[in-house]
């Protein structure tokens, strides 16, 4: 069995090289693209990472041309990975650049996360745990370093929330398209976790 | 509940043998008098495996200053060798230079008094990047007038008041702010936990408190006393009888949330 093709998407938010290592050891071949064209015959899975800022994301991503590329890959039902800002350009709207549109695959807005007691930005080490109200945590720790995040949703499955200041999204599902607040390419066992689910057939999700 | 971070400081320099150049750690006292300690890359997996919680990586300037290009393929080596989250920083001069750190392992840019006072590096990080990716370096000395923001080669060229250089900071969005007592730097008697304490209540942002650290009761001490939200700390990862599982052990026995195990 040959190691399932993914395309990085650079589009100026960072840690690519971080991304590539991980997906590498989740058994993946990896390669990064700039722009639809070099996006390599055969690939089944695009990772949008993410360290950056909500609406320069998105400009990149459009004067790319990439938001039609993403968008008829995600109406395809193809995989996709959403990572931090790479989940959050994936919504309508954000607080963090109002005015600039999302790619409104999740239908829902990122608002800033406001917490009183706790600091902003939520940095470092959480747990995060399933909805539902016996809320246990689960085994190991997610990486998180965000301002802003999904409080709430209409669309997404398989959701996994974090505290902090009130629930937001830690991890989700949005058909074949798998999210991540945090960043499973620095979080140790719990990333590593879902970076193997990611690069199997969504079939098998 | 966020945990509260444990953070080693890698200050990485150019090292001389045989008539070759290497890429060192080192650790300083009051960020002078330095002493070698080894190689990056497997310090920082041997800081991996003891459960690091972060790590900083700074590029220190002078004479034995790694050259930008070389320090960008040593954090990819890093990178390459752990997974941990890094703020990385040391002399970072303009937004071609962040994004080629974030492009090679790092997660954050720590920029230190030069950035922070000459450029408006601090707000093209966050606009592009956001504030969560800006790790602000303020280094303090005591004076008789109160604690003083230092910069300049060894620290010593007073830039006011930290109250006042700190004040204007928060507004100009930054992520985190890193915070150090240079008098304390490499001493291991304690970090400045009355300082912190005003520091803590002046800021929104998460405070790494650094300088001092020397025992696991310092660290305590900084997470009870002056609720910092993470301790920095050079020396004390270096010095071989600290076991950082034991000192986790006593920190979360005191009821404070640390992770405890890699797992």
């Amino acid at each position: 069995v040959s190691a399932t093709l993914v395309a990085i998407v650079d589009y100026g938010a960072g840690n690519v090289f971080s991304m590539s290592t991980a997906l590498s050891r989740a058994g993946a071949s990896v390669h990064v693209v700039t722009n639809a064209a070099e996006v390599r015959e055969g690939t089944s899975h695009v990772v949008l990472p993410g360290v950056g800022a909500f609406g320069h994301c998105l400009k990149r991503l459009r004067t790319a041309g990439l938001d039609e590329f993403l968008l008829d890959w995600v109406g395809d039902q193809r995989p996709l990975l959403g990572v931090c800002v790479g989940l959050q350009v994936l919504c309508r709207a954000s607080e963090e650049t109002p005015g600039a549109l999302g790619l409104d695959v999740v239908r829902s807005d990122i608002v800033r996360l406001s917490a009183p007691g706790d600091r902003i930005p939520h940095v470092g080490w959480n747990t995060i745990r399933n909805g539902g109200p016996e809320a246990v945590p689960l085994k190991g720790f997610a990486y998180f370093n965000h301002s802003f995040g999904l409080r709430e949703h209409r669309t997404l499955t398989d959701v996994r929330w974090c505290d902090h200041g009130g629930g937001f999204v830690a991890e989700a599902r949005h058909d074949a398209v798998l999210l991540a607040q945090y960043h499973p390419e620095k979080s140790q066992s719990v990333g590593e976790r879902l970076l193997q689910r990611f690069v199997q057939d969504p079939s098998a999700w | 509940m966020v945990m509260r971070r444990i953070i080693p400081v890698m200050l990485v320099e150019h090292h001389e043998m045989r008539g070759q150049l290497f890429p060192v750690v080192v650790t300083t006292r009051a960020f002078t008098d330095v002493t070698r300690i080894g190689d990056p890359a497997s310090t920082a997996r041997v800081l991996a495996s003891q459960l690091a919680d972060e790590l900083i990586v700074i590029r220190r300037g002078g004479d034995g200053s790694i050259p930008f290009l070389e320090f960008v393929e040593l954090l990819k080596r890093i990178a390459a060798e752990t997974s941990m989250p890094m703020s990385v920083g040391g002399g970072v001069r303009n937004i071609e230079e962040a994004h080629a750190l974030l492009r090679s392992g790092a997660d954050k840019i720590v920029l230190g008094p030069t950035a922070l006072q000459e450029t408006h590096l601090v707000e093209e990080v966050a606009e592009r990047f956001g504030r969560q990716c800006v790790v602000a370096a303020i280094d303090f000395r005591g004076s008789p007038d109160g604690p003083l923001a230092v910069g300049g080669e060894g620290r010593t060229a007073a830039l006011g008041p930290l109250g006042k250089v700190l004040s204007g900071l928060d507004r100009r969005g930054i992520g985190e702010l890193f915070l150090t007592d240079v008098d304390r730097d490499g001493s291991g008697r304690g970090f400045n936990v009355d300082v912190a304490k005003q520091v803590r209540d002046a800021i929104s942002v998460p405070l790494i408190l650094a300088g001092g650290c020397g025992r696991a009761d310092h660290i305590l001490d900084a997470f009870q006393r002056a609720d910092a939200d993470a301790v920095a700390a050079g020396t004390y990862f270096a010095s071989r009888d600290q076991n950082q599982f034991q000192a986790r052990a006593l920190i979360a026995n005191a009821g404070v949330l640390v992770r405890t195990s890699l797992v």
